[in-house]
């Protein structure tokens, strides 16, 4: 026996399985098919720290392709699959936005009449929310009428002069708005120093700042003994004769493949990556893929459509400064409202940090900046004097959105990729429309000159869930509310893929809590089992 | 910049200001950007299709065109022109807008964001009174 535990992907969710587990007398392995990254490597350390989110920083696996990435074909897809392989997994290249899903999005069935309810609900997680801003570092401010009461945060990110304005703007029109929730530490804590304000928190944070796990919960989990194993990748997960799994199959970097063997493991690769990986093992119980005889792994696939919104202000607003996801946001849209047209709702997160390439680039693209004698004069309209900001559409269910594989499009180890069919329901349409018209209220509320919006944005399929649903009926879910196989009872899921609704915010958080509920719940069921 | 055309080009498309201390198109190291993504032939092609316009309309090679006339015959022959200018334009403003000089000149400074960081304004926080003031707003919901 290799491990006790072994836990493939090293991300968001696998770091917080890892650490809880690693508060016990378990033998833990984690296997991470991509490598540690450097914080002196990233690229605002380097001066032409906006290029390189076009090339191996970008949050693209097709375009970034590096030897640890799996090609995705997503050309089914209005919304191209963003992720990270990594230690840290996409939280190095995240925003660090951090807001919690709301109680209703735990009982869409029963409120609204759309998605299902999940078997656990915001009451099950909210401890967890608790020790997971602790374990992570998350600051903001209490007090948000979006949310019961949320504690211990660490002083809210500035809201800058562009947070103030749009915030001025929120007023005017009435409407709820709060400073971010941001996983971004803004006091040196521990080993941590405080934000500098960088900027470009989605190339990775150089000052560690910003709270991806490779240095929040690894360090502690590392410590405490857990063995992680980079460069190396799961291709199948192995069944034993009792219907159980054996252990994991792997390949190194080199192609050298061995089966690593433990009493349980848990798949923690995200919504693309977990199914990808139960797909391609095979299973005596279902020629369908592992744990899939309800015929719903892969399926469900949410992926938050997300509207863009700009407007451009006669004063600068130095939005070219400060951490890039994090500043303010508003719920006044969250919740579902009888008079609109469609069920459940979005949230607005207020960006920042178009640098100067970015401002040129788009302003370009939208004939704003135009070559020639204007080209300074128009830039210098643009430039700082930009607000924009994300409308994140609660994506409901539907069994047609789903993750297959591709057979004719394998990765470096030779493992079938993944292929995304997605496409955006009426429901959700009908929310972009209402999203991006508000968008531009708001703009306008707050003295904009121009606004301009758009979406659903191609580039922004960060938030991959529901392709492995939690429930208590085997025949509609993946997993029970444990996270544990209805079909495999060593075998537990513990990302993103279990939600069985995606609320309309950043999912990391709630992931993270999720994940340390399903922690919590192997613990127990490997001690009861025995060693 | 080993080729004249594409290096009067760019000069064209980005014109130095001396005013804001921007310097022209062909200061920054685009053929850099260009080898990078393999798009170098291709740029070269397209401003010979550039100059070779310019000579059709107004019997002038690329480097005697002035700026105004340049703006000029964007706006006239726009469908010619707008191929090769999106084809070359992200390239350049990735080459322009990431170098040191520039940044400097737009304020940002010429070193990078780390280790230093960036001073921003904190914001008014009394700003959330009416929002709090106006009570819960999300469904309170048991569990």
């Amino acid at each position: 026996m290799d491990a006790d535990v072994i836990i493939v992907g090293a991300g968001a969710a696998g770091a917080a399985v890892a650490w809880r587990l690693s508060n016990t007398k378990l033998k833990v392995l984690c296997i991470e098919q991509g490598e540690f990254q450097l914080p002196s490597d990233y690229p605002s350390t380097r001066s032409k720290w906006e290029l390189e989110k076009f090339g191996r920083f970008s949050p693209f696996p097709n375009i970034r392709m590096n030897a640890f990435d799996y090609p995705i074909n997503d050309e089914g897809s209005p919304i191209a699959i963003a992720n990270f392989n990594g230690v840290g997994g996409s939280t190095i290249l995240y925003s660090g936005h951090f807001p919690r899903m709301h109680p209703s999005d735990f009982r869409t069935k029963t409120l609204d009449g759309v998605g299902d309810d999940w078997p656990i609900n915001y009451g099950d997680l909210e401890p967890f929310f608790a020790l997971n801003d602790r374990m992570m570092g998350v600051s903001g401010l209490e007090g948000d009428p979006a949310y019961p009461l949320i504690e211990g945060l660490l002083p809210p990110v500035p809201m800058g002069k562009v947070g103030e304005k749009l915030a001025e703007g929120f007023n005017n029109l009435g409407w709820h708005w709060w400073p971010s929730y941001a996983a971004i530490v803004t006091k040196n804590t521990g080993q941590r120093n405080a934000c500098i304000n960088l900027g470009p928190c989605n190339t990775g944070c150089a000052q560690s700042a910003k709270s991806s796990v490779d240095v929040s919960y690894w360090p502690t989990a590392l410590a405490n003994g857990v063995e992680l194993r980079t460069r190396t990748r799961v291709s199948q997960l192995i069944e034993g004769a009792d219907g159980e799994i054996v252990g994991v199959e792997v390949v190194s970097q080199s192609g050298e493949v061995c089966v690593l063997r433990s009493r349980a493991v848990v798949l923690a690769c995200n919504g693309v990556g977990t199914p990808r990986i139960l797909l391609n093992s095979i299973s005596r119980k279902t020629k369908r893929g592992m744990g899939n005889s309800s015929d719903l792994v892969g399926r469900n696939l949410m992926l938050h459509p997300l509207g863009y919104v700009e407007g451009v202000f006669e004063e600068n607003l130095e939005s070219n400064l400060g951490p890039q996801g994090c500043c303010i946001a508003s719920h006044e849209f969250y919740e579902t409202d009888d008079q609109r047209d469609f069920k459940r709702g979005y949230s607005m997160q207020v960006l920042r940090g178009p640098g100067p390439l970015e401002t040129a680039l788009s302003g370009n693209l939208r004939r704003e900046i135009s070559w020639g004698s204007n080209h300074h004069s128009d830039f210098e309209k643009r430039f700082g004097r930009i607000a924009s900001m994300s409308t994140i559409l609660e994506d409901l269910p539907h069994p047609d959105n789903r993750v297959t594989l591709d057979e004719g499009l394998r990765d470096q180890s030779g493992i079938p990729a993944p292929r995304i069919s997605y496409e955006l329901k009426i429901n959700t349409k009908r929310m972009m429309s209402h999203a991006l018209n508000k968008g531009r209220e708001l703009m306008h509320a707050a003295g904009a000159r121009k606004s301009y919006a758009f979406g659903p944005v191609r580039e922004t399929g960060w938030h991959l869930m529901g392709t492995a649903r939690m429930g208590d009926d085997p025949s509609s879910s993946v997993v029970n509310k444990f996270g544990r196989s209805h079909d495999v009872p060593n075998l537990y899921i513990a990302d993103s893929s279990v939600f069985v609704t995606s609320g309309a915010v950043n999912p990391t958080s709630t992931l993270q809590a999720v994940a340390l509920w399903i922690a919590e719940g192997i613990a127990k069921d490997l001690d009861s089992r025995g060693r | 910049m080993p080729d004249q055309n594409l290096e009067a080009l760019i000069n064209l498309m980005i014109p130095g200001d001396s005013r804001l201390n921007l310097p022209s198109g062909s200061y920054v190291d685009l053929d850099v950007i260009l080898q990078m993504e393999n798009k170098w032939e291709t740029a070269i092609l397209l401003a010979e299709q550039f100059a070779e316009i310019v000579h059709g309309k107004l019997n002038k090679t690329l480097i005697q065109l002035t700026v105004e006339e340049f703006d000029e015959i964007c706006r006239s022959f726009r469908t010619q022109i707008d191929p090769i200018l999106k084809a070359i334009g992200p390239s350049l403003l990735k080459a322009y807008y990431t170098n040191p000089k520039v940044q400097d000149a737009l304020g940002i400074g010429k070193d990078p964001p780390f280790p230093s960081g960036r001073n921003v304004y904190t914001g008014n926080i009394e700003l959330l009174e009416p929002v709090y003031n106006r009570g819960l707003v999300y469904r309170n919901i048991h569990g």
